[in-house]
């Protein structure tokens, strides 16, 4: 009688969906740093070091900067505490060139990313 | 004896199945690429399938919020269809003056459009003070004619005998309702559950027209506010559309087998 009460598939359908989605609201709770991370190299794959790195929201009409960052000697740079889910990065060095503006999706507002491919600065022409 | 195999069969029924199921597959490819419906040629299979058009629905507009909204009023035309649709139901299934009128007025006011009585409905509403609630959103389809005939037909397959019992045991009728008839209905009540969720989880005139808020709109709604907000509809538009379909999708799968009987229940009663 109880089996029949707890294992049907109403309570399996609904008890899976409910499992998903607290699981993963933990793994939003445990992952939404805004923590935004890569790198930037020149086209032989050298880092640029003090290349400015800016990230930007695309509303409806124009592409808004949110915020930017220097990257170290190493051309690493890291973003904190945003909170946006589509997003875009561009790099430039005043001196050297910039990289094409890279469109950003993540799953879920401020989602910790760390790029796997490095923003590509292209000499001024 | 001759038995005819069953594969030609059941192949001309797969080779239809899938071909009613192409526009749904459709709308699931379109949400996983966003590729344009026009694009040449077209594929079967979804090229680089990703979900961030769901994400995009769920942040461009609160979709959380039209989501609670949809199933609040929902929940209360399910339960309202199931207790007032049973209590009709069992009223027709009685002998009194006046019956087949009753039953040929039903029958009539099921070709009347919603669309023509709005006007009243909406000044119903407004004198009740239920304009911009959720009672308000789930007035007009608390009790459908449709349902209340599924139920009178199952009440009809109840035997006799057992509500005569029922009466010698001292029941009251609206015990007999809810104690004896709808226990013995439960494919009625799928009928009714899965009817009365579809109905009012797609309904759109009506909401559009009582609700000013914006924080009370259904999904339907959403849907309409979310084509004005987004630039680039295709994949979006498409994943917001399985978004509103996956729960009266999945109500319909858990109870389709109650709800197939409830529909030919009293289908052979000669």
């Amino acid at each position: 009688m109880l089996r029949s009460v707890f294992i049907n598939r109403y309570t399996i359908t609904f008890g899976i969906t409910i499992t998903i989605a607290l699981l993963w609201n933990l793994f939003v709770i445990f992952n939404d740093s805004g923590i935004l991370s890569g790198r930037v190299v020149d086209q032989n794959n050298q880092p640029i070091g003090n290349a400015q790195v800016v990230l930007s929201e695309k509303t409806l009409l124009v592409t808004a900067p949110q915020d930017q960052v220097i990257t170290d000697a190493e051309g690493y740079f890291r973003f904190e505490g945003h909170r946006l889910y589509h997003l875009y990065l561009e790099a430039s060095k005043d001196d050297w060139g910039s990289s094409s503006s890279q469109e950003i999706r993540l799953y879920f507002k401020g989602q910790n990313k760390t790029l796997k491919e490095p923003l590509v600065l292209e000499p001024n022409s | 004896m001759n038995r005819s195999p069953h594969w030609p069969f059941h192949l001309t029924l797969s080779a239809i199945c899938a071909l009613m199921l192409v526009p749904f597959i459709w709308v699931l490819k379109t949400s996983l690429t966003g590729e344009n419906i026009f694009t040449y040629p077209p594929s079967v299979l979804p090229q680089d399938p990703h979900l961030f058009y769901y994400v995009d629905v769920w942040y461009t507009i609160p979709f959380f919020r039209y989501l609670i909204n949809s199933f609040l009023v929902s929940i209360i035309v399910v339960t309202a269809n199931i207790i007032f649709n049973a209590m009709a139901g069992y009223a027709l299934t009685r002998e009194f003056i006046g019956k087949r009128a009753i039953i040929m007025l039903f029958l009539s006011c099921m070709m009347i459009p919603f669309q023509v009585t709005i006007i009243p409905a909406y000044l119903i509403t407004k004198e009740l003070g239920l304009l911009n609630t959720y009672l308000g959103m789930a007035l007009p389809i608390m009790s459908t004619i449709v349902c209340i005939f599924v139920f009178k037909a199952s009440f009809d397959a109840v035997p006799k005998s057992l509500i005569d019992a029922a009466r010698i045991d001292g029941l009251p009728d609206w015990k007999i309702i809810f104690k004896v008839m709808v226990p013995l209905s439960q494919s009625a009540i799928a009928t009714n559950i899965i009817l009365a969720f579809i109905w009012s989880w797609n309904n759109f005139l009506w909401p559009l027209i009582i609700i000013r808020d914006q924080h009370m709109q259904t999904l339907p709604l959403g849907l309409s506010r979310f084509l004005t907000v987004v630039e680039d509809t295709t994949g979006a538009l498409y994943a917001f559309c399985i978004m509103v379909l996956l729960p009266g999708l999945v109500i319909f799968l858990l109870a389709q087998r109650q709800f197939i009987a409830g529909l030919t229940t009293g289908a052979a009663k000669g």
